[in-house]
């Protein structure tokens, strides 16, 4: 009964389904609303557990990412610094040499004046260009705070609404 | 026997009775002990979270064309669980089998670690991956003989990878990058001179323990950025072109050491920056033991010389900004000046009778500089035109531990009345040679005097930071810094046809300073030193070339002025400038 308790205090702020749940259409005539309290707490409940199933199952696959995503970034790492031995100076040098080519000298290269041609303007790249993010959805509170939290908070507000109260 | 089960039943449920009041009364007491309730709240959320020490790779830092100048690489670390180990041999055998590793040596620190009651022991750090690989090899062979004793003895091997500073070009550009490495046996990993020291914090990055949420409904993202690359100046290209010719240079002619830095002088970016010392920055232990000791590890900043007639265009140009003289001064050489008590000579002890500007920096006539600034410039004009161009303080080069020149100003310290003549022609003050190119990119330049710098970009995952060029200071107009270029470009054929490459026209002094010893200047030593530009109606580059202590010929003329000339014809190569007739013929409308 405490559990059917806090997840009605627990819904009554974001929730989608019992907005469903609180539509009139919901409330059959003849029949007492009292007598729907039991089945509509049963049905808040299953309700919570499926969703905090599905907000687990995320945040696992989340978890599972980010490590993915370290160990790629360490062998990205890794990669660049076994490309970059091959393209060092001296690996360069070696393999260009055994492929016949030596340094071109002052006289071996021609330059040619080609009419209306004109050099492609460099391009500066933007400072602090700050790509702008999409705000994220937020989880309710209502979802992922603990027994504990919840307690502090009601008894917050009510201190809260006491203060406010006093003359 | 239904008694017995009575009592049984009793007893059951006096314990469910109890049970759930204990654990109702736990509860209360919690509730009313706020120590122990957050102790408990405390533990839960520990056990929620794992702290996780994230420590960022260090940026990589790139030449201007992206070619990677250092990057981080993966190694191992490899050690023995002293929990799993039962005989120490067969692991002394396989490292000294496949990683040339000291049997006796492993052996020893095994059993130090024993005695010490160590759990783990690390044998040897900074394995490649090719080393560990060859290890693997090895253990896989024991893994498929019958050698059961030795296929367990071998399972307290370990090995753990990690990252470590990698710089791909080995010692090419070591005196700009610096390295990463311990300062002393306190300090942690750090950057250490050059780039990796003046970015250090930029490329380091923070490390930071990280509480990654375990409960999978609380993951947040991981706060942990990408460190930035640091996107240089340099032309590794140009950087291993120079660092050729100055260690061919230096071998010929027996110096003590030689620099060269080219620089552009419309931006102050530096594009090679070479000196005869340099250390292998992958291996930064034992390279510095061959550092000689009176040699600083860069002496392009940090190494001030007294540096002789290259001066003279600044002197020129300080006089006719300060309209002390005029375009058309002449003067008649007596081939000696007397000024506050000292004797001034020619460098050849010569008298040239009547000679103007072009004349004076043809024939590099010290006369006529120590007559500029004894009898036309003020004093303090020259000295305050000495600062401005940059003389006695730091150029502000985004390098670490610069060192600024050595200029004495009237009335102060050790000035003398004479310093007015011998400061004219670069005797009696001392500059490195980044302040002596600074100053001289400033007639390059149309007057305006850039900051060098090494570091044009950071580059970071969410933006880019472009550091645009700064200009230190406009010391001379633009007029006058015309003139000045004109009377080098004149003045160079007739004073240093060796310094002249084919097809361009370029502008440019030489330099013989003399070194000064204890009670004068050494008979026979010398700095000889060159500085250059071109092509003169676009300067593109700008080049000092300084060689220390020459055996095979004193004079800079002799010296460095060929190497300017080499420099340049592989410069504009590498920088795919066209001869002056092409280019100009381009230029047209």
């Amino acid at each position: 009964m405490t559990c059917i308790l806090i997840f009605e205090v627990s819904f009554k702020k974001n929730s989608s389904y019992l907005r469903e749940y609180e539509t009139d259409s919901f409330i059959q005539p003849g029949i007492s609303t009292n007598s729907l309290e039991i089945p509509g707490q049963d049905y808040r409940a299953s309700i919570y557990l499926s969703i905090t199933a599905e907000v687990t199952r995320y945040g696992r696959d989340i978890q599972d990412i980010q490590r993915t995503i370290s160990v790629i970034e360490m062998n990205n790492a890794a990669a660049l610094a076994d490309l970059s031995k091959l393209q060092s100076l001296e690996v360069m040098r070696m393999r260009s040499e055994s492929l016949g080519f030596i340094d071109a000298s002052i006289e071996e290269k021609q330059f040619m004046a080609v009419e209306n041609f004109s050099a492609p303007l460099s391009y500066d790249l933007p400072e602090r260009s700050q790509p702008e993010l999409a705000e994220a959805s937020m989880i309710p509170i209502e979802y992922t705070e603990t027994i504990f939290s919840w307690i502090s908070r009601i008894l917050g507000k009510y201190m809260n609404l006491v203060r406010a109260s006093k003359p | 026997m239904k008694e017995n089960i009575f009592t049984r039943y009793t007893f059951l449920g006096l314990i469910l009775c109890v049970l759930p009041l204990l654990i109702v009364l736990r509860i209360l007491s919690l509730q009313i002990n706020p120590a122990e309730r957050d102790f408990y709240e405390e533990t839960f959320r520990n056990r929620e979270k794992e702290w996780i020490n994230l420590t960022p790779l260090r940026g990589l830092i790139l030449d201007r064309n992206g070619q990677q100048l250092a990057n981080n690489q993966k190694t191992y670390e490899i050690g023995v669980d002293l929990t799993l180990l039962k005989d120490s041999a067969p692991i002394a055998e396989a490292l000294s089998r496949t990683l040339g590793l000291d049997y006796a040596e492993i052996e020893a620190q095994i059993q130090l670690g024993i005695s010490k009651k160590l759990q783990n022991v690390v044998i040897t750090d900074y394995v490649t991956k090719e080393e560990i690989q060859s290890l693997i090899d090895y253990l896989a062979d024991v893994e498929d003989s019958n050698d059961n004793k030795k296929q367990i003895n071998l399972r307290a091997l370990v090995y753990a990878d990690h990252f470590k500073r990698n710089y791909p070009n080995n010692e090419t550009g070591s005196i700009i990058i610096g390295y990463e490495g311990w300062k002393d046996k306190i300090t942690s990993l750090t950057g250490i001179q050059g780039i990796e020291e003046y970015y250090d914090e930029v490329l380091a990055g923070k490390s930071l323990v990280d509480p990654s949420e375990r409960n999978p409904i609380n993951v947040s993202d991981r706060n942990i950025s990408d460190n930035p690359t640091v996107i240089t100046t340099i032309d590794i290209n140009i950087q291993a072109m120079l660092e050729e010719i100055v260690d061919r240079e230096v071998k010929t002619n027996r110096a003590k050491q030689g620099t060269i830095i080219v620089m552009d002088p419309k931006t102050g970016d530096i594009l090679g920056m070479a000196s005869s010392f340099r250390i292998d920055p992958n291996r930064y232990w034992e390279s510095l033991r061959n550092l000689p000791d009176d040699l600083p590890y860069n002496p392009a900043i940090m190494l001030p010389y007294e540096p002789g007639s290259v001066q003279k265009p600044v002197t020129v140009a300080i006089g006719i900004e300060s309209k002390s003289i005029p375009k058309d001064f002449t003067y008649v050489d007596t081939g000696v000046l007397h000024y506050a008590g000292v004797d001034i000579f020619n460098w050849d002890g010569g008298a040239y009778g009547p000679t103007n500007l072009v004349g004076c920096l043809q024939y590099s006539l010290n006369i006529c500089m120590g007559t500029i600034t004894t009898k036309h410039v003020p004093t303090d004009v020259l000295y305050n035109s000495l600062r401005s161009f940059g003389y006695g303080q730091l150029t502000g080069v985004d390098l670490a531990n610069e060192v600024a020149g050595f200029l004495k100003t009237p009335n102060r310290g050790y000035w003398h009345e004479s310093d007015r003549a011998t400061n004219s022609f670069g005797q009696g003050f001392s500059a490195t040679p980044i302040q002596m190119i600074m100053s001289m990119a400033a007639i390059a330049n149309d007057g305006k005097m850039m900051t060098p710098r090494v570091v044009s970009i950071i580059s970071r995952p969410d933006y880019t930071n472009v550091i645009s060029p700064s200009e230190k200071a406009r010391p001379i107009s633009e007029d006058t810094a015309d003139f000045v270029k004109e009377l080098l470009t004149k003045s160079l054929p007739g004073e240093a046809e060796s310094a002249l490459p084919l097809g361009y026209t370029m502008a440019g002094k030489t330099g013989t300073g003399q070194i000064a010893v204890e009670g004068g200047y050494h008979l026979t030593l010398t700095n000889a030193s060159f500085v250059g530009f071109g092509p003169v109606d676009d300067p593109k580059f700008i080049v000092y070339i300084w060689f220390q202590e020459p055996k095979s010929d004193i004079w800079g003329s002799t010296i460095a002025a060929p190497v300017f000339a080499d420099v340049v014809q592989r410069l504009v190569v590498l920088m795919d400038i066209p001869p002056d007739d092409v280019r100009l013929s381009q230029a047209k409308p």
